[in-house]
Formats: C-alpha cells, structure tokens, sequence
C-alpha cells in the first residue's frame, strides 16, 4: 500500500450539496476508517453506534491526561512544559483549538517508556510510538515516547517531547502520518539532531477540514439525517499526454477527460512534477458517471530538448490513490549557437585570428536579430546568413541540417595570457527573447588544470594532489617546478602519452592548524611565457 | 477493540518499519546526483528544497549503522567555469562526509578537465567509478553490492571484469530509455540509477529483476532503498526540506566554498556585454515618489541585504537577481563602487533610464517590466510566482 493512499476519500450522495460529510481528501487512513464507519451506522440507522464511533473523531476541545511516572523526577516539569508547548505550536495554527488537562479517558493519552528499542530495518532507535483505537473506553490517541533517543541513546530534551505531541494531536486530526516528500507536521525525520516539526499550509487546511467533516457528521447523527454511502472510481483518458515538437517558450495544452465511474461523488487534485506544469490548484468534484474536462498547461521556455515530465492526480478512488499522467514532447530551442568552442573554451594563437561561430534558428519560429555586439575583446563582428550541418552534443543531436547566421569575429593580436571571456550579444525583435548572449573563452597562454591546488581539509597524514598544464596547438616544455614553502612540495611527473605531464603537490602533515597558503611555480621553455604560477591552499585542521 | 498501530518515527521509514522481521540483514542504499551545481537551495519562495548541507544530515539521519550503501549519480556541475570547478570541489568534499560509496564518472565532470577529475577523485576520498572513462576505477565492492557507473554517450563498455558473486548496482549517466536498455542487457544489474530532469522517483520502474529509479535534479531530494534477502523491498524519494538542519561540517565546506568564491573574485569576472549605463533608483525617485515610496517598504529594495545576510552577496549564482544590470559593463559591481544598483531598483524591470532622465516626456524607458519579473521569478526560484498577486505587493 502507498503512503498516499491516506488520500482515500469516500463520496457520498446527499440532498444537499455541496455535501458536509464528504470525507476530505488527504485524510489518514485511521480517520477515514472511523468515518467511514460512522457513515455506514448512520446509513444503516444505527445511531447509537454512529455517535460512538463519531465521538471518536477530532474535537475543537481536546482532552488530554499525560502519565509521567516513569520520567525521573527532576525532568517531570520539563517534559510537561513540552507537551503543553506541543499543544501551544497547534494553538498557534489553529486558535479555535482549546486543550486541556483531565484525570478522566482522555482524547489524547501521552506517556512514556524507558526505552522503545531499535527497529529491526531501520536500525533507528524508536522515538515514538501512537496507537489510534476507536474504543470508548480507551484515548483516542495514545502517545508513548521513549526516554532514550538516537543511536548512541541520548536523553530526549523538552523539543523532542513538543514534537511527538505536535505530532499525536495531527495523528489526532487526521494528518496521514506517512506523508511522502517529508514535509509539514508529519514528515520530520528523526535524526540524531533535534529539528523542530513545522507545519505546512495544507496541515491547517486539512485537520481544519477534517475537524469540520467530525462536527457535520455529528450533527447529521444527531439530526437523524439520511445518508447513502457510495465510493467513487476514475478513469482518465488519454492516460498520457504527448505533444509534437514545439518551439520553446511554446505552450502546450491539452484537455484531459476524468470521468467518474463510480457511484460517489469523486474528489481529485491535480499537481505538476514541475513549475513548467500548470493545472488547477483546487480540489475538483465529478459526480458519479459525470465526466470532467481538467486543463493542463505545459510552458516550454526553458526546457530545450525532450521534454518528459508528468501530472499527478490524487484521488479519492480506493483502487486509485494516485494516478500519474506523463507528459511527452520535444522543445526545440529557439537560437543554438554552434562552433569550435569546446565545453566553451577556444584555444587562440597570440596573433590573433577570427572567432566563428553559428547561430542556428529555429525555422518554426525564426527570431530576427537586430544588431550583434561583442563584448571582452575590441572587435567588430561581422554576420551573413548561413546554411549547413552541425552538431549540437549538448543537447544530443548529431549532424543535421541547420539554418541561421555566421557570425565571425576578428581576434586582435597579443591577447592577454590566460583566459578571456568573449561576449557575443543579439539583440532580437522577439520580446520573449530581447538579447541572447553567447560567451566563449579565449584561451592564449598555458593554463594549469585545475587552476588552483585544493586539498581541502587535512590533518597530519601526508597528502599528494596533481595538476596538468596545457596549451593545445603549442607545446612547451617544463624546465623545472618549485613551491615557495615548506610544507608543499612539488615533483615534476613522467609526460603522458597525450603529451601532457603532471606536476605531484604534496603536503608533509607537519603544518600548523590554519590555512596553508602556497604557490607552485613552474617554468618552460617558452621565452614569452617562462613561469607559469598555481597558488596551492590547504586547510589544516 | 481495533487498535490501529502507527508508529511516529521516521516518515521515510514508515514503510519499512511495519514490515515483518525478515531473515537476513537489511541494508539500506541512499542515492543522490545530478546536483548540477546547486549546492544550495536558491529561490524567494520559502521552503526550497535541496542543497548539500541538508543532504549530508539526510544521509546521517537515514542510514542504518554499518548496512549503508552511499551512492552519487554524478553530474556534480553543468559548466565549466570556474564556478563551477569551486563547486564540484565543495561537493566532493561534502560527499567525503557523507562516506559516499562511488560517484558516478560522468561526461560533467569530464568535461572540467584531467586535472579536475583527479581533484574531485582525492577530495571524496577517492570514490569516482565508471566503465566508461578510464581516469576512475571500473567498479567498487559496497555492501553486498558491485557499484560502477557508465555514460550512454560513450561507447559500450566492457562488463567482462566485473565481479559475479554479488548484484550490480548501475549509476548511469543516462535518461530512462538507456537504463531499460542497460537493464535488459545486463539482468545482473539490479538496480540502475538514471538521470532525470523531473522530480525524484516516488516509484521505481521494474525491468525484468531491477529496479529503474531516478534521485531527480537539482539535488533537491536523494532515494532511499531498502534491500533485503536479494530483493528490493522500498523506495522512498526524500525531499530535502527545512525539516533536514544543516550537518555541521558540511555547513563549513559550504561556507568554505562561498570564501573561495569571494577570494577568488569570480563576481567582478563575469562576462559582461556592453549596454546602455544606468541612472539608479535614486535618479528616478526625484520626480516617481509614489512609487520610490512603494519601492522602498517592498522586499526589492534591500534584495542585497538578503543575501548579504547570509554570505551570497559575493556569489555570482545569486548576485544577478539582487542587483541592477550585474550582466552589463556598466551594471552593479560591488556595494561600495556602485552603491545606486545595489538591490532591485527601478531599472532592473524598466531598463536603463538614462535616456529618460534627459528627456523624460519624450522619450520612455525601453524595458517590458512585466516580462522582467520572469527572468528572477522563474519556475526553478519561484515557484509560486503570479504575476498578479504578485504584482499587488509592489503596485505603482
């Protein structure tokens, strides 16, 4: 069974509509078993039996007893503030709630245990444990929290019991206690820190809800009203939704036919895995062989290439909880821009020369450039149309016929060494896409990989870390390498098959606790660029 | 009577703990990747998921002592700058202190260089597998387990050395229809772990005896699996809430990496076209004091403050948003050189007003502020984003 079938929500036919006692969606599945009960007593006309098992539902006042005699004396009072501080969080939210202190059958029954043990698979120390009965006789809710903690046991603090507390009273109004992204009241985690539980929107919405559906259903009971149980049944068609290529920024729409097969009133809500995904927020109703027609909107800006993504529908459907609807298409981007940049760098000769590059358009969709600039480097580019096949690895496409602009770039002589960013910018007619910018790196001196020596944290073990140095198209040859201080060393490695050769860092594990600065220094037999520097930092700790 | 039990421990764990008592040990296989930088939850609508300090305590929280499997897809970065190099450094730190398992060798990290795959190697305490390139080794042995990583865009791989005494357990640098593929080809592969621009799987995909599961992007929730007497009995898809504190250490590689980030001054070095100069959000307010009125009680006006406040206001991933024209040479530099764009002023939305200013009945500003709030309040880092009801909060 998944988490999410505490979403089950059992409709029902009423003379009035919109109907009180449709059980809300997202409910627990203790509390839908409890009201569902009620409901077929109340069907049935027993009524003694319905008000019992309606009693049993949540309450605006709480009654709570709590039993601390197995809690050592001296932390007696500190866990009691807890619990009241537990009630006091759920006040915060909710302040119609009244809570108080009872000797007589609680609704809400804390008390604790010197130790819950481990769980089996988890291999956590259980923190908790709620126990939910639908006997008159017994709480409603009974909290027992362990007196140890985590693995090693530690002592649990006052927070720790506010949070099992705040949890028992969701337990009490009908939160699912196994919510599945770990979210709102119900979904912390328990780890070996303490991390206070918070409530989300929908927490307050549906024990808010839920308190609502108990108090309408005891006075249904109460009114001797007629009711007919009924549960619902889904069907969705299509079950998937696919779109043909589209350009990007493109929105996709379709229209998804929900249909009720069931004989209840059917209650879904709908999410998209991603923001790109719109569809309704509100909880929408289809009743019993009604069919309902739910938008769903896709925005493509953003999403170049195959587009996969899904909606969600959590239902009331018992056989259904949750039925996922994927989402299929390609998003042509609107500009690629292609060329010779490797993972958008581009070696360059100090002389200079040109920097080409490709704007591929999407012809569905042509944007209209207006101007190009060029930024980084002092230069006039220059464009004309363009025809040809290119690849595109980054999103996976091979040769392909594209069509756009050449735009072509003269470099001017004696770069400075290193890297510089060139920056083409279009600007364009398209208001969803005013300027469009592509950089490139223009590489002309002997750049270290990676550009500084990081060993990160270290202790007293000695470490060894490594660096190349490259310049594509002009070798070199390393003379020699030093380190301007002790602690690093620096040890010339043996040339790779690939023409490249490492430089070995080693740090001795002798250096004071602090940040170890240092610079490796490595000198060629370049005239113009005789030493090449790599700064080297350690964190000794 | 009926006594419904229901226990109030670990939400991940509900499943599994109301499972029956099973013969052999359990181990529990956590899954992260696709972290594409993101080491940190960004965005102005509250709670954001993910980031690496939240994952770090997730990992702590979630394992079971002594039968964990870490494992990483891969994917630690999208770029190739300097930025990123910082990140995947930081990250291969954090995963160190997450006693990470294998990384998956992928063609991201591949493409940061010879030199930056060794870093990111030595970093994680030597943790990087693939069949698929050869700066890492082939496979690790992790609990009953073989781990390796292979990338769908490379050529296939050789299998022949890996060990047969355990299941295989893929990390693979590909999307769904290259794992069915995997998975077909290699039934001793049990488990393939692909990759995904889509939220974390919440159900796995059976192909023949595997499972096909996804951690999602972003690194915004990570997978917990549980295995047991030679199947999977649970998958859970852990988002990385505010529930989840940050883990200590992994909180001081993170601030570590922002210093690096600030000393490196990687700000004042990013690319920055040409365009029109800006006038600032004071120009304007001389003769607009309605709306500087409005501007100065709304969350725009101390954008700066926010990340200041929290040690990103040196961090190009985030500055762009917070400022007026950090993409133009002419644009915001720092708070003491440029103190008249610091924050979201007026032209970050309208566009330069200089031109205005000189004649302002004439000429408008060329901006489509309404177009505008899209490039911050995108899907990934406002999600809620509405324009309408958005707009009421800064109406003028």
């Amino acid at each position: 069974m998944t988490p999410w079938v505490a979403l089950l929500l059992l409709g029902l036919t009423q003379p009035s509509d919109p109907n009180p006692l449709a059980i809300p969606p997202g409910s627990s599945q203790a509390f839908q078993e409890t009201a569902l009960a009620a409901l077929r007593e109340l069907e049935a006309k027993r009524y003694d039996r319905a008000d019992v098992l309606a009693t049993r539902l949540p309450h605006a006042r709480v009654q709570v007893r709590a039993n601390l005699d197995q809690v050592p004396p001296e932390r007696r009072a500190e866990y009691q503030r807890g619990i009241e501080q537990g009630w006091g969080a759920w006040r915060e939210v909710m302040p119609s709630l009244q809570f108080a202190w009872v000797q007589s059958v609680p609704q809400l029954l804390i008390g604790f245990e010197p130790d819950l043990g481990l769980d089996s698979v988890s291999g956590q120390r259980r923190p908790a444990a709620t126990f939910l009965s639908d006997e008159p006789s017994e709480a409603r809710v009974e909290l027992v929290i362990g007196l140890l903690k985590g693995v090693p046991p530690q002592v649990p603090e006052r927070q720790d019991v506010m949070n099992e507390v705040v949890a028992a009273i969701g337990a009490y109004f009908g939160l699912p206690g196994d919510v599945p992204f770990g979210l709102g009241v119900m979904g912390r985690v328990q780890g070996p820190e303490f991390s206070p539980r918070r409530f989300s929107a929908g927490d307050v919405r549906l024990a808010t809800q839920n308190l609502a559906f108990a108090q309408a259903l005891r006075k249904a009971i109460a009114n001797r009203e007629s009711v007919v149980v009924r549960v619902p049944q889904i069907a969705t068609d299509p079950t998937a939704l696919s779109a043909e290529p589209v350009s990007e920024g493109d929105l996709i729409r379709w229209n998804v036919q929900v249909t009720n097969h069931g004989d209840g009133e059917l209650v879904y809500n709908a999410v998209g895995d991603c923001g790109c995904i719109l569809v309704p927020r509100e909880p929408r109703t289809l009743a019993p062989g009604e069919t309902g027609s739910l938008p769903v909107l896709a925005n493509t800006k953003g999403w170049p290439g195959p587009f996969h993504k899904a909606v969600l529908l959590f239902t009331n459907d018992p056989a259904v909880p949750i039925r996922r609807i994927a989402i299929e298409s390609h998003v042509r981007p609107r500009f690629r821009f292609l060329g010779p940049a490797i993972d958008g760098r581009l070696w360059v000769d100090k002389s200079g020369g040109t920097y080409t590059t490709y704007l591929s358009l999407d012809q569905a969709k042509p944007l209209v450039p207006e101007a190009i600039t060029v930024s980084g480097v002092a230069a006039d580019p220059t464009f004309e149309p363009w025809e040809g096949e290119l690849a595109d690895p980054e999103l996976g496409e091979g040769l392909q016929p594209r069509v756009g602009l050449k735009i072509s770039v003269p470099l001017p002589a004696n770069l400075p060494e290193g890297e510089v960013p060139l920056t083409i910018a279009v600007r364009t007619k398209d208001p969803d896409f005013p300027r469009i910018v592509h950089t490139v790196f223009l590489q002309t001196g002997i750049l270290p990989s990676p550009k500084r020596v990081y060993f990160g944290e270290v202790g007293d073990e000695p470490q060894r870390a490594w660096f190349t140095l490259r310049r594509p198209g002009k070798p070199f040859r390393i003379l020699a390498v030093e380190s301007d201080t002790d602690h690093i060393g620096v040890e010339l490695g043996p040339e790779l098959p690939s023409g490249q050769r490492r430089i070995f860092v080693t740090y001795d594990g002798k250096a004071p606790i602090g940040d170890l600065r240092a610079r490796v220094t490595v000198r060629t037999d370049d005239p113009d660029e005789p030493t090449v520097t790599v700064p080297v930092l350690a964190v000794v700790g | 009577m009926k006594l419904i039990f229901w226990l109030a421990a670990a939400a991940p764990f509900a499943a599994l703990i109301v499972g029956a008592r099973q013969p052999e040990e359990p181990w529990a296989v956590l899954v992260g990747g696709d972290t594409g930088g993101y080491l940190s939850p960004c965005g102005c609508t509250k709670p954001m998921s993910g980031g690496v300090r939240r994952r770090v305590a997730a990992v702590r929280a979630l394992s079971l002592p002594g039968r964990t499997v870490v494992l990483e897809n891969g994917g630690l970065v999208s770029g190739t700058t300097r930025q990123d190099e910082l990140k995947a450094e930081a990250l291969a730190e954090a995963l160190k202190r997450m006693n990470v398992d294998a990384i998956a060798l992928g063609p991201e990290e591949v493409r940061l260089g010879e030199g930056m795959v060794e870093a990111i190697d030595r970093l994680s305490g030597g943790k990087l597998v693939s069949l698929s390139h050869k700066q890492a080794k082939p496979f690790v042995v992790a609990g009953p387990f073989v781990v390796t990583s292979v990338c769908a865009e490379s050529e296939p791989p050789t299998w022949d050395d890996l060990p047969t005494d355990r299941p295989w357990v893929v990390l693979l640098r590909g999307d769904l229809a290259a794992a069915r593929d995997l998975a077909r080809a290699q039934p001793r592969a049990k488990l393939v772990v692909y990759s995904s621009k889509s939220a974390a799987a919440t159900e796995p995909i059976p192909e023949g005896d595997a499972w096909l599961v996804s951690p999602g992007e972003k690194g915004k929730s990570m997978l917990r699996l549980g295995w047991q007497a030679g199947r999977w009995t649970t998958l859970h898809a852990v988002d990385l809430g505010p529930d989840f504190s940050d883990d200590p250490e992994a909180a001081r590689v993170y601030a570590r990496y922002l210093a690096r980030v600030d000393e490196e001054d990687l700000l004042e070095q990013m690319p920055r076209p040409s365009t029109e100069a800006f006038a600032g959000t004071a120009a304007c307010a001389s003769c607009h004091t309605h709306a500087d009125e409005v501007w100065k009680s709304s969350e725009h006006s101390h954008a700066l403050h926010t990340l200041e406040v929290d040690g990103h206001d040196r961090d190009p991933d985030c500055v762009g948003c917070h400022v007026v024209g950090l993409d133009s040479v002419n644009g915001f530099i720092s708070r003491a050189s440029t103190p008249k764009l610091a924050d979201v002023g007026c032209e970050s939305c309208h566009g330069s007003g200089v031109r205005h200013i000189s004649d302002p009945y004439r000429i408008k500003p060329a901006g489509n502020p309404k177009r505008a709030c899209l490039n911050c309040h995108n899907p990934d880092h406002s999600p809620n984003f509405d324009f309408r009801t958005y707009w009421q909060r800064i109406r003028h």
